[in-house]
């Protein structure tokens, strides 16, 4: 089908009360999780992952994405009012925005990262649409051996960027492929690491590891302080007026050009696995101050850098969705999530999904775009209510999510076992966040193994055990080539940096 | 040379050698599937974890030490964090599990009452005018969600 009429489909599809209620319900809850600190978007969506089950997989898609977009603009709340980001990639938002706040501005910075936080959803929406179906049929031609490389390269990217160690990265990575083996194996069904529990014969299963990894290790620091906005009330009062929210919603529309760059920055860096919003918007961020006429007020209340930080921030929701549904590699952590919830549905990620699910993938895409136009009006009521959050109590919350996660992980198979399994890759969590190892790396090759394997193994049973088969497509040496330049980068850059005696 | 260097190792390494057991278990149970092409993938997933794990442990021992040269330097002790800095997060996690082995004795109902007003009480929700009624709302909207909504048996214990 042509993308017009996609496109026609996936309005069709877009336009259902249900489909519009559950876009509203999940951009709130976005917006809601984004702004509480140490929550993600990846939070969100894995506590979420339970109640998809009951919906239609293109409404649980489009929960995962509102959610999605939702809790990337959230972060900016808390990060303009108090300088505390909500979300890692809101701190460059914080550079500019606290500074406007301290200076009686902040209800003119909240309209801007509005602004721009909806600009960069619906643009990278539109890019999605334009990109997503030509490099969905360049890779229709893969065969397994190519898939499985591409997994390879999904997963060397991640460990090499997320992080401050490449051997960390790479250590995660290969623990959570080797976690994702432990079930029997999927041609002769012989068990591996089962210890003996009938309940990890079938697979690994995914909403207690995710939610296990992701949930459980915030609760648990979340526990550790009073409130979960560390603010009085009194402050967080400071935000009230509608008109001068408007009047960073027109300082922003009057800035289009900032807003188009940084909006492609951050779709092209989200498009590439692993990079994630916290380095888009600082290269966001860094451009807006190199062109800017007044670099200097840059870090002193510039709504430039509220704008830059904010609308890439956004552009990374669309990117990421590229890879993640052209491909079958998630773009960032919370797209891995929503691959799981593919898998959930029956659907197995990769090229496949796109030919035969498009309608679905442009609905989804129409969407996050209608996503990014209701942050406008969403987003200026929800500030107004902001300090409402301020009060709400850790007491209160770590025992309702604990009992929200735990419930959930057992609804996926209703087995009691799937609860402590829970646990177990709670715990896991929590040891890679003391050791400072990433949890990006894990996460993708938990997703990512089961798909990684099944084509490793057709593409050995295809060339009788030969692994020249790895070799023997331009593709597989073009992927071969990327993964050496990308492992090969981190010793680049710092024989660039040691040579010219720069800070390492 | 600080006092308790060699502990100070071990706990640096301990995530490094859990990952290690791991890796053993996995090694050893997979060595009982008969068919070889089965062990293929395993074998390549291992061996890269090995790698990870080796060069994980060489880059540590090395930060170690010019961490504890540089502490040595600087007259500085090795510090150790207090218990009760993780007495919250244990108790949090200890309560879990507890609440998931209750929950198949006295059923959903009970158990997640009783599991949301303890726990909320202990981290610090003493207004028992608010959180009774907190803990009996939020129990009835889970059992709306998962039971009602998404149709799912949640665990039964020998009252319902």
């Amino acid at each position: 089908m042509e993308i017009s009429q996609l496109l026609f489909e996936g309005l069709k599809f877009v336009f259902a009360l249900d489909t519009l209620l559950i876009l509203l319900a999940g951009l709130i809850f976005g917006m809601i999780a984004g702004s509480l600190p140490g929550f993600t978007s990846g939070n969100a969506c894995a506590i979420s992952l339970p109640l998809t089950i009951g919906m239609s997989t293109g409404n649980a898609t489009v929960f995962m994405g509102a959610i999605y977009a939702g809790a990337q603009y959230g972060g900016a709340v808390p990060a303009i009012l108090f300088k505390v980001p909500g979300t890692a990639q809101a701190a460059a938002t914080a550079l500019d925005g606290y500074p406007l706040a301290k200076q009686g501005k902040a209800d003119i910075a909240l309209g801007a990262s509005i602004m721009a936080s909806s600009a960069g959803t619906m643009i990278s929406a539109i890019i999605a649409v334009f990109v997503i179906i030509p490099m969905a049929k360049l890779a229709l031609g893969f065969g397994p051996a190519e898939m499985f490389l591409l997994a390879l390269m999904g997963i060397s990217i991640i460990s090499s960027v997320v992080g401050d160690d490449p051997k960390k990265g790479i250590l995660s990575g290969a623990l959570g492929f080797l976690v994702a083996a432990m079930p029997a194996d999927p041609y002769f069904g012989i068990p591996r690491l089962t210890f003996g529990a009938i309940e990890l014969y079938d697979k690994m299963p995914l909403i207690p590891t995710l939610i296990g990894l992701f949930a459980i290790p915030t609760l648990l620091s979340l526990s550790q302080t009073e409130y979960i906005v560390e603010v009085s009330a009194e402050e967080a009062k400071k935000i009230g007026s509608f008109s001068r929210m408007f009047d960073g919603v027109m300082a922003t529309i009057k800035r289009p050009f900032n807003v188009l760059m940084a909006s492609f920055i951050g779709t092209f860096i989200g498009a590439v696995p692993g990079t994630g919003a916290g380095i888009a918007t600082f290269i966001s961020y860094g451009w807006a101050s190199a062109w800017s006429k007044d670099p200097d007020s840059f870090g002193k209340g510039n709504i430039e850098g509220v704008i830059a930080s904010e609308a890439s921030n956004n552009g990374v929701t669309g990117g990421a969705m590229i890879p993640t549904f052209a491909l079958g590699v998630p773009g960032s952590g919370t797209t891995a999530i929503m691959l799981s919830m593919l898998t959930l549905h029956g659907i197995i990620p990769g090229p496949n999904v796109v030919r035969d699910h498009s309608t679905m993938i442009y609905g989804f895409l129409i969407t996050l775009f209608l996503a990014g136009f209701l942050i406008i009006p969403i987003g200026m009521i929800y500030n107004l209510g902001f300090s409402k959050i301020t009060t709400v109590r850790s007491a209160t919350l770590v025992p309702i999510l604990t009992v929200l996660c735990l419930i959930g992980a057992f609804g996926e198979r209703l087995f009691i076992f799937d609860m402590y399994l829970l646990l177990v890759f709670g715990l896991l969590g929590v040891f890679l966040e003391v050791y400072r190892y990433p949890l990006i790396p894990f996460l993708f090759g938990i997703v990512l193994g089961p798909i990684a394997e099944s084509s490793f193994i057709q593409a050995i049973s295809i060339s009788q055990n030969d692994p020249k088969i790895f070799f023997s497509s331009t593709i597989c040496i073009i992927i071969w080539i990327i993964i050496v330049l990308i492992f090969s980068a981190p010793w680049v850059v710092k024989l660039y940096k040691k040579r010219n005696g720069l800070d390492l | 040379m600080l006092k308790n260097q060699w502990i100070y190792y071990i706990k640096k390494l301990a995530f490094l050698f859990l990952c290690s057991l791991f890796l053993l278990l996995y090694y050893f149970s997979s060595r009982n599937v008969s068919q070889s092409k089965a062990l293929i993938y395993p074998n390549f997933v291992m061996g890269a974890l090995g790698i990870a794990i080796l060069w994980n442990i060489i880059g540590t021992i090395f930060e170690t030490k010019k961490e504890l040269s540089k502490l040595a330097e600087e007259r500085k002790s090795l510090t150790s964090g207090s218990w009760k800095h993780y007495k919250k997060r244990i108790i949090i996690f200890v309560s879990a599990v507890i609440f998931i082995f209750i929950s198949q004795i006295l059923g959903f109902w009970i158990s997640t009452f009783l599991y949301i007003f303890l726990l909320s009480y202990y981290l610090g929700m003493k207004n028992l005018k608010y959180s009774i009624p907190q803990s009996i709302i939020t129990t009835a909207v889970i059992y709306g969600l998962f039971a009602l909504w998404l149709n799912l048996d949640l665990p039964k214990g020998f009252l319902f």
